[in-house]
C-alpha cells in the first residue's frame, strides 16, 4: 500500500509521522474523516432515565443532543434550531420536559424533533411547511447500556463498528449507572491521551507509585489490537509493598513517614486489601486478579474494576478525549457503578476510582505530564517519527503478546490512517 | 441549633490567621506543616460544585493521617509534573462556634499557579466548608472540604487546596 502523501511514514508499521500531532490540516481532516464518520460514545442509558432527559456533546465540533422520548426511544439530533441555528440547550445534561424550546424566537420541538410551535407563523404565509423544519436527526444506537451517535457513519452498524471488541466489552457495560462526572483540559494533542490508555510500557516508569507499590505490575499480561482500531491491555495485580511505597513517598517529597504511619495507597487499596477472589470461589489457590483497559476507536477508553471480581465487572470509568486544537484537548470522565449499589457503596466507588483518574488522579497527573512533554518535543525538528514498534511477531497480538507490546497502538494507527485516506 | 459567639470579629481573625498559616504551608511547600494543621483523624475532601450539589458525592476524600500524608507527598514531589509556584488567596471568611465546641468556618479560595514557562495564571477557585477545633497548638482541621466552582478543570489538579 502506498504511503499517503500526507504522511512521511506508513503509520500502520508503528513508525508514526510526528506531523499528526502538530498539523492543523491533519486535525481538520481528523474531524472530517474520523470524528464525523465514526461512532462516538455519548452517555449511558441511565443518564436518560425519563422522557425529556437529555445529554449534549460535541462531535467533530458539531453540537449534538441525545434525548429520551415519551415512547422510551433514545434519539439524537443536531443541537441547532432549524430557524437560525441557536443551540437548544447549552447544558451538559438535564430534563427538557415535553418541549425543546429555542430561547431566541421560541420555536419549539417535541421529543421526536418535530417542529410543533412557531410564534406568529401566519407571517410566513400559507405555504409554510413545518414538516421541513424538524430537528435534523443524528444516527443513534445503543450497545447494552452505552449510547453512541454518529454523524455520517461509514460503518452503519454500531456492532460492526465495535467488531472484535463487542464481545469483550459486553460483560462490562450491562447494569451500570453513572455516579460522577469530571472534565478537564490538557495541553497536548488528543491522540496523546488515547494512546496512553493503549500503552503499558510507560506504567512502571511514569508512575512512581506503580514502581513502588505494585512492582512487577506489567510482568504478566497481554496486549491485543482488536479490529477494527480497538485494543485491550490486561495485566495481573502483583503483591502490594506498602513499606517500600512509604519510603519512596518520603524520599521524593520529604513527608515524614518515619513514625510508622502507612499510606492508604491509591484507591484505598491498602486499607481495603487487594480485590478478592471471584464470588462463589471455593478453596484452593485463588486465581490471579486481573485488570483491563479497553480502548475503542477513535477516542473512548474504558477501565473497569478488577476482572471477574464481584465488584469489578460493574464499576469503573468511561473516558472520551475531544480535540480542542492540535495542542489542546478535553477529557470527559464518567465514573459508574453497579445499578444495585446503595449510596454508601457508590460514594466509596467514586472515591476509589477517582483517586487515580481525572485531572487530580494520582496516576493521571503523571500521564498528563507525559502528554504535555511529548507535545512540546514533537513540535521541534528533533525527530520525524514516534515509535510504536514493540512486539515483533506478526499479527495483532493477543494473549501471547507482552502487555508492553504495541499491537494496541498499531491497530489504532492502521485504522486511523485508513479513515484519513478515505476520500469518499 | 448553633449560636454565634459574643465576639465574632475576634473569632474571625483567629480563623483568618489559621487560613493564612495554612496557605503558607502550601505556597512555601512545607508538606509536613500542612499535615500538622489537620487532626490525626482529620478529613480532606475535594469535589466539584455540580457533583457535590447534585449527588452529594466528593471526588476524593482523604481520611486520617496515612491518607493526608500520602496526599501531601503526591502534591510535593511524588507526582512527575514539575513543581510550580502556587499562591492561595483565602478570603470572605465567616466563622461561628458550634454547640459541641467546634468552629464552623467558610471561606473562598482562589489559586494561582506559575507554570512551566514561568507565566502566572489563575488556576481554579472555589469555597471552603470546614470544621475546626482548638488544640494546645492552635486551630486544626477536623474537616476541610473544598468545593470547586468549575466543572471543567485544568489538566493538572495535583495541587493542595
Ligand atoms: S433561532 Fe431558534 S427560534 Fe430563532
Ligand atoms: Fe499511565
Amino acid at each position: 500500500m502506498s504511503v499517503s502523501p500526507d504522511f512521511r511514514t506508513d503509520l500502520a508499521t508503528g513508525v508514526v509521522d510526528r506531523a499528526i500531532y502538530t498539523s492543523e490540516e491533519i486535525l481538520a481532516l481528523e474531524k472530517e474523516r474520523i470524528f464525523a464518520r465514526t461512532w462516538r460514545y455519548a452517555c449511558t442509558i441511565r443518564d436518560l432515565r425519563n422522557p425529556g432527559d437529555y445529554f449534549t456533546l460535541s462531535v467533530a465540533d458539531q453540537p449534538v443532543l441525545v434525548i429520551r422520548g415519551n415512547d422510551g426511544e433514545i434519539r439524537a439530533f443536531h443541537n441547532a434550531c432549524s430557524h437560525r441555528g441557536a443551540v437548544l440547550t447549552d447544558e451538559r445534561c438535564g430534563n427538557q420536559g415535553q418541549v425543546l424550546k429555542c430561547m431566541y424566537h421560541a420555536w419549539s420541538f417535541n421529543l421526536k424533533g418535530d417542529l410543533t410551535g412557531v410564534p406568529y407563523d401566519e407571517g410566513y404565509g400559507p405555504g409554510f411547511d413545518r414538516g421541513a423544519y424538524g430537528l435534523k436527526p443524528v444516527a443513534c444506537e445503543t450497545f447494552h447500556d452505552l449510547v453512541f451517535v454518529a454523524l455520517r457513519p461509514t460503518v452503519p452498524s454500531l456492532t460492526d463498528f465495535l467488531g472484535e471488541m463487542a464481545d469483550h466489552l459486553a460483560p462490562y457495560v450491562q447494569g451500570i449507572e453513572p455516579i460522577g462526572r469530571n472534565s478537564w483540559i490538557y495541553d497536548g494533542n488528543w491522540k496523546l491521551w488515547h494512546e496512553n490508555f493503549r500503552d503499558d510500557y510507560h506504567a512502571e516508569f511514569t508512575h512512581r507509585s506503580i514502581r513502588d507499590l505494585l512492582a512487577g505490575t506489567t510482568a504478566r499480561g497481554w496486549n491485543w489490537g482488536a479490529a477494527p482500531g480497538h485494543s485491550v491491555l490486561q495485566w495481573a495485580f502483583p503483591p502490594l509493598d506498602p513499606p517500600k511505597y512509604a519510603r519512596a513517598l518520603q524520599r521524593f517529597s520529604g513527608v515524614d513517614f518515619s513514625d510508622g504511619t502507612m499510606p492508604v495507597g491509591w484507591s484505598s487499596m491498602l486499607a481495603q486489601g487487594p480485590p478478592g477472589p471471584p464470588e462463589g470461589f471455593a478453596g484452593g489457590e485463588p486465581p490471579e486478579i486481573r485488570q483491563e483497559v479497553l480502548a475503542v476507536f477513535p477516542n473512548l477508553d474504558i477501565q473497569p474494576g478488577p476482572k471477574d471480581t464481584p465488584r469489578g465487572m460493574k464499576a469503573g470509568y468511561l473516558q472520551t478525549v475531544t480535540p480542542l486544537g492540535v495542542n489542546r484537548a478535553r477529557v470527559d470522565i464518567t465514573v459508574y457503578s453497579d445499578v444495585e449499589d446503595d449510596d454508601a457503596t457508590r460514594q466509596e466507588q467514586l472515591e476509589n476510582l477517582a483517586d487515580t483518574q481525572g485531572s487530580w488522579g494520582k496516576l493521571s497527573c503523571d500521564d498528563t505530564e507525559a502528554a504535555a512533554r511529548c507535545q512540546i518535543g514533537v513540535r521541534g525538528e528533533g525527530g520525524r517519527s514516534n515509535l510504536f514498534t514493540r512486539g515483533v511477531a506478526p499479527g495483532r497480538g493477543g494473549e501471547s503478546a507482552d502487555v508492553r507490546d504495541e499491537y494496541s497502538q498499531r491497530e489504532f494507527f492502521r485504522v486511523y490512517q485508513q479513515y484519513l485516506r478515505d476520500e469518499s | 441549633m448553633s449560636t454565634m459567639v459574643m465576639n465574632p470579629a475576634g473569632l474571625r481573625s483567629e480563623v483568618e490567621d489559621h487560613y493564612a498559616t495554612y496557605a503558607l504551608t502550601m505556597d512555601d511547600k512545607r508538606p509536613n506543616a500542612w499535615v500538622d494543621l489537620f487532626l490525626a483523624a482529620g478529613v480532606y475532601a475535594v469535589g466539584t460544585h455540580n457533583n457535590v450539589s447534585t449527588t452529594g458525592m466528593w471526588w476524593y476524600t482523604d481520611r486520617g493521617l496515612g491518607a493526608l500524608k500520602e496526599r501531601a507527598a503526591y502534591t510535593n514531589g511524588y507526582l512527575r509534573h514539575n513543581p510550580t509556584r502556587t499562591l492561595h488567596t483565602i478570603t470572605n471568611v465567616r466563622a461561628r462556634e458550634t454547640d459541641d465546641g467546634l468552629i464552623k468556618s467558610e471561606a473562598y479560595v482562589v489559586l494561582y499557579v506559575t507554570d512551566r514557562v514561568e507565566v502566572s495564571r489563575f488556576h481554579v477557585c472555589g469555597r471552603y466548608d470546614d470544621l475546626l477545633t482548638r488544640t494546645d497548638h492552635g486551630l486544626r482541621f477536623a474537616e476541610h472540604r473544598v468545593v470547586l466552582d468549575a466543572e471543567t478543570l485544568p489538566g493538572n489538579m495535583g495541587v493542595l487546596l
